[in-house]
């Protein structure tokens, strides 16, 4: 490493432009002619588009793409049908002894379940079977989709919000208007603003949910006991506890701020930094950005909670 | 009166080709939304984006940056709205991961293979997003502090400061990994 000194911080003192380029050459990140020319043809099919259109009509970009992603899209259609088709017969085979299933077993169903929880309480044992059945496959669901991702998505609760959701979100992202193009995100990568929407409101939702930071990616925890003004900085062998911990309970989205704090956990990693502040209810702040988010929950057992999140301190 | 206006449109903001500013930028576009979703195809798809939106917009150009800070600036916003997305949220993670955790302590020892270059973008590219979009900006495109923190929608002490972070935050992490010649 240089141990030559500059005052003058734009100074490319480690030399990282040239380094940067000379790897981005050996990968051959470079513009070909053919992109050029795909560029020129979406920029004209985009000015022959928006003659067409009114002036109400926003206009969307019109992407040239090469045959060979076509084929490859193609492919992963083709994979994606197998998966399910395959799916399908697994989920046959096993329905029998699915009823056979101790109640409640699967936690990773939660958030339907929820949504099917009154019936399923006041059923017996062969309805509850049933009711979990429907919880994996809404059989609503099943009949309308034609072609039949739904069933796909609704496999796992949580993985079906995000895919779903995303998938309109990234095409309506790559569409949408110019204009909105000149206003500037701040430095939010992967924020929590992106991580809901107005459906989850109602919904339980998972520790993981709320917190966009994994525990392999957690760099620093520190509790601040807000009255006693105590900061304990937690050991990185107890991070997987305290995940443990929040794990444990389901959150739910509310529109009340958190009330009066007591404890505020951060929680740093190496994409970022979150504020957990448990008061009456919970709510998680995003550090990232410059402009101010935050989410509020109702959590699960709040007493329980408040116990556990002590004792995790005390010990 | 609005001939007037277009008039001094056109004497703030030169008649740009499109095609010129492609072949002229093209690279540092591409490279630069590559750096951002670390993908060829995706960096392509967002190179076309990025130069529809070039050409919807030029008109309104206003000449109060360079043309390429604004072009660099439209790249970042795409590629951020990109991987603000909730479906690349699940598929970008697991990559930047990667990324993260080569430059830590414990695999460092895999890293060590590699070479100088490949070990300082990966290096550059695992820092946190705040740290990386200014020395991005900064090192990478060659701006100055004031026109990284004006693309970057920040303060200039802002930016100063983390452009400052950034590299005390390099340097501990490539000290003594890589040859003298760095």
């Amino acid at each position: 490493m240089s141990t030559n000194k500059h005052n003058n911080i734009e100074f490319d003192d480690m030399m990282l432009k040239s380094h940067l380029n000379a790897s981005l050459d050996k990968d051959k990140i470079n513009v070909s002619e053919e992109l050029i020319n795909r560029t020129l043809a979406a920029i004209k099919s985009q000015q022959s588009s928006q003659d067409s259109l009114t002036n109400n009509h926003s206009p969307s970009v019109n992407r040239v793409v090469p045959f060979s992603r076509y084929v490859r899209s193609f492919a992963g259609v083709a994979a994606a049908a197998l998966i399910l088709v395959v799916g399908i017969g697994a989920f046959m085979t096993l329905g029998g002894a699915k009823k056979d299933m101790e109640k409640g077993s699967d936690n990773s169903s939660h958030i339907f379940a929820g949504k099917e929880a009154d019936r399923a309480e006041s059923a017996d044992y062969k309805d509850t079977a049933k009711s979990e059945d429907s919880a994996y496959f809404p059989q609503d669901r099943v009949e309308d989709t034609a072609n039949g991702m739904a069933i796909l998505d609704s496999l796992d609760a949580k993985e079906d919000k995000a895919p779903s959701k995303s998938n309109n979100s990234a095409s309506d992202k790559m569409d949408e208007d110019v204009s909105s193009d000149d206003r500037l995100d701040g430095d939010r990568d992967l924020s929590l603003e992106a991580q809901h929407s107005e459906e989850d409101y109602g919904l339980l939702l998972t520790f993981s949910d709320i917190l966009p930071t994994e525990l392999e990616e957690v760099e620093n925890i520190t509790i601040n006991i807000v009255n006693e003004d105590t900061i304990y900085d937690i050991d990185s062998t107890r991070y997987k506890d305290m995940y443990s911990l929040f794990s444990q309970y389901t959150y739910s989205i509310i529109d009340e701020p958190a009330g009066e704090v007591i404890y505020a956990i951060i929680i740093d990693s190496s994409k970022g930094s979150n504020q957990i502040n448990i008061g009456d209810s919970v709510s998680v702040k995003d550090l990232n950005s410059d402009v101010e988010y935050s989410r509020t929950y109702n959590i699960s057992d709040y007493q329980q909670f408040i116990a556990e999140i002590k004792a995790f301190i005390s010990n | 009166m609005h001939k007037e206006l277009q008039d001094n449109l056109y004497e703030k903001s030169p008649a740009y080709d499109i095609e010129v500013l492609i072949r002229q930028y093209g690279n540092d576009v591409l490279r630069t939304a590559y750096m951002y979703v670390k993908d060829i195809h995706t960096a392509e798809d967002i190179f076309q984006d990025v130069f529809v939106k070039v050409n919807q917009k030029l008109s309104t150009f206003e000449g109060n940056s360079s043309i390429k800070t604004w072009i660099i600036r439209i790249t970042i916003n795409t590629c951020k709205d990109y991987l603000k997305s909730a479906w690349n949220r699940k598929v970008v993670p697991m990559m930047e991961y990667q990324e993260d955790a080569i430059v830590s302590d414990a695999d460092y020892d895999d890293v060590e293979k590699q070479d100088t270059n490949e070990l300082i973008k990966r290096t550059v590219l695992g820092l946190p997003a705040k740290y990386r979009d200014v020395v991005l900006c900064v090192y990478f495109q060659d701006m100055s502090v004031a026109e990284a923190a004006q693309t970057l929608n920040i303060a200039e002490g802002t930016a100063k400061s983390r452009l400052s972070r950034a590299r005390q935050r390099l340097k501990s992490l490539l000290e003594g990994r890589i040859s003298d010649e760095y």
